[in-house]
């Protein structure tokens, strides 16, 4: 599409204000994480902060079994994608690419699932849990934000098969590939935005929630990172260098899984169409 | 499974293969949600307090949290505070998101990079960090917010964002909507990436207006996530709890307290599970009445991109 | 006696049903066996726990005591089901004001007739000991304690030429000298007291002969309207009024306050004995410079009775190792480990222990307060009121922004009356 210089400079410079309008509150916790506690709070706020220390940083990484931590996040976290991308797959094909009875019920109770409050399920799951002997395994912990993310999986990515014109599957067919080839080589890669959408969706829900993590993962050295994040917080106050210090370290991974796979999802409107 | 789709054979296979598709993800909702939803209504049927649940005594008290919770009027202000709430926070959340993922898809390379790893990181933050930062940034003696008016001329010195629940449903609502934006925004901008380059050249040749590109392109492409994000900011919007929780614990004298916030005090605040389980049954039920038709209307959408 | 007894059978008889523990605490006793203990995260120093441990294991040959130390977020869902399970902990830290809760539902062992063998136990600090009885048994026991007092900087009372006050008269008239002394400063004030900060509210209404809530019948209902808790509320505007310029819909804890007074521009605050140490790792200018004195009461040369905060020790009725973790919490309870609690700045369990730490002035001044100290009321639903928003809090904003008391009040006791109604 053509478009006149004085439009691209225009809808650039909204675009350079709108990072900074997103990016300010981030660029305030970052910042706030290398102040030393006494700059933190004043009565003349800096926007640059003057003295710089890495303080907070230290206190937040030496925390005792931040490593454990780590290690139950990712691998909840990477699970939960997997898990959930997986099987939402298959259920997306059935529903944009077959005809069959009960479809329609089917996607409906996708739909009413999304509703179902899950802060409220906290207790009855943890009784079912507790009498089937899952307390303080991390598999438990997959299984519950699996099922947390799977109908917002299941129905984006059926707008996403959905999306792809049946004919493209039926010409790969007609050059030779079988059906599973014809999938893997001209479906999938039409899937990939969709399949980053829900991946992040899936991965930062399982990476934040703390109230189930908090209840069910009862040792230490099993619980992930939103309790040593909620340390900072205490009966009597914030720890604010603290809590920010924990919080950015707590962003990055999701950041680095971003840019991992950006170049799918942001290589452009239409690159990622009709190239098979 | 791939072994099934491989099989193209005969018609047998082909009616069993959706079934087997859909199974393992039913499987989850009916089964491993399902149960836990059905004990959560049966909860809601009893008094379930701290005593029954050291005990693992059951005690039937049929409809009575449902009568608590119905007939005490402050129900009632709050769940009209919560759908006016909600309202607003996605209309916000829905513009704006669409606006960003335009722009996404206008602005050059870097910018769109630059943009689209702020949305996430602004995504990924901990809704509890965002509630501090924000609290902060508009604290009444130590905020930059204050300190930023007040150099521009304006008196906010010792001004208090949190003062009346109008001003406190704003900050709110600020936080809930930027922290809802980059989730909107990406996945509709991931929606339009779904747009063959060709229509985009023909209707370009055609030299059409942008906002006829919009309706004959991207409009059609959107639409179903459109809906779906929209159903989802409601339920969450809806069902908010942390950020409003953190700002004020529902303050000023309880102004800003919502369904959730209300199930929460009523229910696990009281140690009365019994009542938090019924008061959770009444809010699905609120948000299935106020999505009903929305839903129908979903599911209905479905069968024109089947048929397309 | 006989009540008792039917309680403690109650009791068992309840653990025997529950279908969270089927084991039998004899047969506990055999064998290498994990005493696992909770602690709140900052209530024991790394050194002290380790020393705990290391006793503990010596005399117990074949217990490995663990610890899992507990944060505070949502630390009463994690207690409530954490208890209820087969792998409940052994031995576990509840704050004073949560106690009565867990102790009348039947989640904690009865440990009323191993009372005896505590060392000090006739000598409790009240406000830990009360908490922790439930119908005349004892369910937790004193662990230590906390209490606010008032924390001022002694340059700044120098250079206004003020004493430490001896009278609320005296306190209150400390304000002009001090702001006359630092008019420069135009963010200075006397006293950092946000709206919000019930607990000394609570001192006030105790002072004057209130109390926030009382027993009628079978109930509970709010007591702020009494003339007694009006006279708190009203010396709670005044000293507000006269010292403070902090914002009236803020509690202490955001901003912290400790972070407020190593600014610089505040000459007192109403703050715990760490509260003290962070002003003074905060802001390396202000080590020398404070100094601690009790909230006067209204009776000359008195303190006015504190808050007393804190946290008990309790075994749940789930543990499967019972008698280990009474002989635990025995071990924590013992003169000797609260010596090196109170070294460690923490006011000590008992009475009797008024003479360690000696050369620790702030902790000397803050267990003379605790001795007259009260607590919030001892029943279950009391935990409801101090659920977010609190009404305490809602109220003391409304009168400070200019709501007559006696609506406030009035309107709090209906709100404290129905939590605490459940």
């Amino acid at each position: 599409m053509r478009r006149s210089r004085a439009g691209t400079v225009t809808i650039n410079a909204v675009g350079v204000v709108l990072i900074c309008v997103f990016a300010f509150p981030v660029y305030w916790m970052v910042s706030t994480a290398f102040k030393p506690t006494i700059d933190i709070l004043g009565y003349e706020p800096n926007l640059w902060p003057s003295a710089l220390t890495m303080e907070h940083f230290h206190t937040a990484v030496t925390r005792p079994l931040f490593f454990d931590y780590v290690r139950n996040s990712l691998l909840v976290a990477t699970s939960t994608v997997l898990l959930s991308a997986a099987v939402a797959l298959l259920a997306a094909l059935a529903v944009a690419r077959m005809q069959w009875r009960g479809r329609r019920g089917f996607l409906t109770l996708v739909l009413i699932v999304q509703t179902a409050p899950f802060e409220a399920l906290m207790i009855p799951m943890f009784i079912i849990y507790r009498d089937l002997g899952l307390l303080d395994r991390l598999p438990a912990l997959v299984l519950t934000y699996f099922i947390f993310t799977l109908p917002f999986t299941v129905w984006t990515l059926r707008s996403f098969v959905a999306a792809i014109p049946a004919d493209l599957e039926e010409a790969a067919m007609v050059d030779g590939c079988s059906r599973v080839g014809a999938y893997v080589r001209v479906v999938l890669p039409l899937l990939w935005p969709g399949l980053i959408a829900t991946g992040i969706f899936a991965f930062i829900t399982a990476w934040n929630e703390f109230l189930f993590a908090l209840v069910i993962m009862q040792t230490e050295d099993r619980q992930t990172l939103p309790l040593w994040l909620s340390s900072f917080r205490t009966a009597f106050g914030t720890d604010w260098g603290g809590t920010m210090a924990a919080s950015t370290l707590f962003t990055l991974p999701v950041l680095v899984f971003f840019l991992a796979v950006q170049h799918k999802l942001v290589s452009g409107l239409g690159a990622g169409a009709v190239k098979g | 499974m791939p072994g099934q789709l491989a099989r193209s054979g005969g018609p047998g296979d082909t009616r069993a293969l959706p079934y087997l598709l859909i199974g393992p993800a039913l499987f989850a909702m009916v089964v491993m949600l399902g149960w836990p939803v059905v004990s959560a209504v049966v909860i809601s049927l009893q008094q379930l307090d701290l005593a029954q649940f050291f005990s693992g005594e059951t005690v039937w008290v049929g409809f009575d949290n449902y009568r608590e919770i119905l007939t005490d009027s402050f129900f009632w202000t709050v769940t009209a505070r919560t759908v006016v709430f909600t309202v607003v926070n996605v209309l916000l959340t829905m513009a704006v998101g669409l606006g960003v993922a335009l722009l996404l898809g206008r602005v050059g390379r870097p910018l769109r990079l630059t943009l689209s790893a702020v949305l996430v990181v602004v995504w990924a933050i901990p809704q509890i960090t965002a509630t501090v930062v924000f609290q902060w940034l508009f604290d009444q003696q130590f905020g930059v917010v204050n300190h930023v008016l007040t150099s521009l001329g304006g008196d906010f010195r010792d001004h208090s964002w949190f003062s009346s629940g109008l001003s406190t449903f704003a900050i709110i609502t600020l936080i809930v909507v930027w922290q809802a934006v980059p989730f909107v925004a990406l996945s509709l901008y991931a929606a339009m990436t779904a747009i063959p380059a060709e229509l985009r050249e023909a209707v370009a040749a055609d030299g059409a207006g942008p906002w006829h590109a919009y309706w004959a392109i991207t409009w059609p492409a959107i639409k179903s996530m459109v809906m779906v994000l929209t159903f989802l900011s409601v339920i969450w919007d809806f069902k908010a709890f942390t950020q409003i929780y953190a700002v004020r614990g529902g303050g000023p004298d309880r102004s800003t307290i919502t369904l959730s916030l209300y199930a929460y005090i009523e229910g696990i605040g009281k140690n009365h599970y019994g009542v938090a389980a019924a008061a959770s049954v009444v809010m699905v039920l609120l948000l299935l009445g106020l999505l009903a038709a929305y839903l129908r209307l979903m599911v209905r959408s479905l069968d024109e991109d089947m048929t397309r | 006696m006989k009540v008792r007894h039917l309680t403690a059978v109650a009791a068992v008889v309840a653990v025997a049903t529950a279908a969270c523990s089927s084991s039998d605490p004899d047969e506990a006793d055999s064998g290498p066996q994990t005493l696992t203990v909770w602690y709140m995260d900052g209530s024991l120093s790394d050194d002290t726990a380790a020393a705990v441990k290391k006793q503990f294991e010596a005399d117990h040959k074949d217990v490995t005591v663990k610890y899992q130390v507990q944060t505070w977020d949502n630390i009463g869902e994690k207690l409530t089901t954490a208890m209820s399970s087969k792998s409940s902990p052994d031995v576990v830290e509840i704050g004073n004001t949560q106690v009565a809760q867990y102790a009348s539902v039947g989640a904690l062992a009865d440990l009323t007739d191993s009372v005896g063998d505590f060392d000090n136990s006739d000598s409790w600090l009240p406000g830990l000991a009360e908490p922790g009885q439930w119908e005349d048994a004892t369910f937790a026991i004193p662990f230590y304690a906390g209490d606010r007092t008032v924390i001022y900087r002694t340059d700044m009372f120098d250079k206004a030429g003020v004493e430490v006050p001896t009278s609320w008269d005296e306190f209150i008239a400390l304000g002009e000298p001090l702001s006359k002394a630092h008019a420069g400063d135009k963010k200075f004030m006397p006293l950092y007291l946000p709206g919000q900060e019930w607990y000394t509210l609570a001192s006030l209404v105790w002072d004057e002969g209130g109390d926030l809530a009382a027993q009628s019948g079978d109930s509970w209902e709010g007591t702020l309207s009494t003339p007694e808790a009006q006279a708190g509320m009203q010396r709670y505007q005044e000293m507000y009024d006269a010292l403070s310029k902090a914002p009236a819909d803020i509690d202490e804890a955001t901003p912290q306050q400790f972070e407020v007074m190593a600014q610089g521009s505040t000459a007192m605050m109403i703050g715990l004995a760490w509260e003290k140490g962070s002003v003074e790792t905060t802001n390396t200018e202000l080590a020398d410079k404070l100094g601690v004195f009790a909230l006067p009461s209204k009776s000359a040369g008195q303190p006015a009775p504190p808050f007393v905060g804190g946290s008990d020790l309790a075994v749940p009725a789930a543990s499967d190792a019972q008698q280990l973790g009474t002989e635990f919490v025995q071990l924590v309870a013992s003169t000797e480990i609260q010596t090196l609690l109170a070294e460690g700045g923490a006011i000590p369990n008992s009475a009797a222990l008024a003479d360690v730490a000696s050369d620790n002035e702030v902790l000397q001044v803050q267990i003379a307060a605790a001795e007259t100290g009260q607590v919030t009321p001892v029943t279950p639903g009391w935990a409801a009121v101090e659920t977010a928003p609190n009404p305490i809090k809602d109220m003391m904003t409304k009168v400070l922004t200019g709501t007559p008391i006696p609506d406030a009040a009035a309107e709090a006791d209906k709100l404290i009356t129905d939590r605490m109604a459940g």
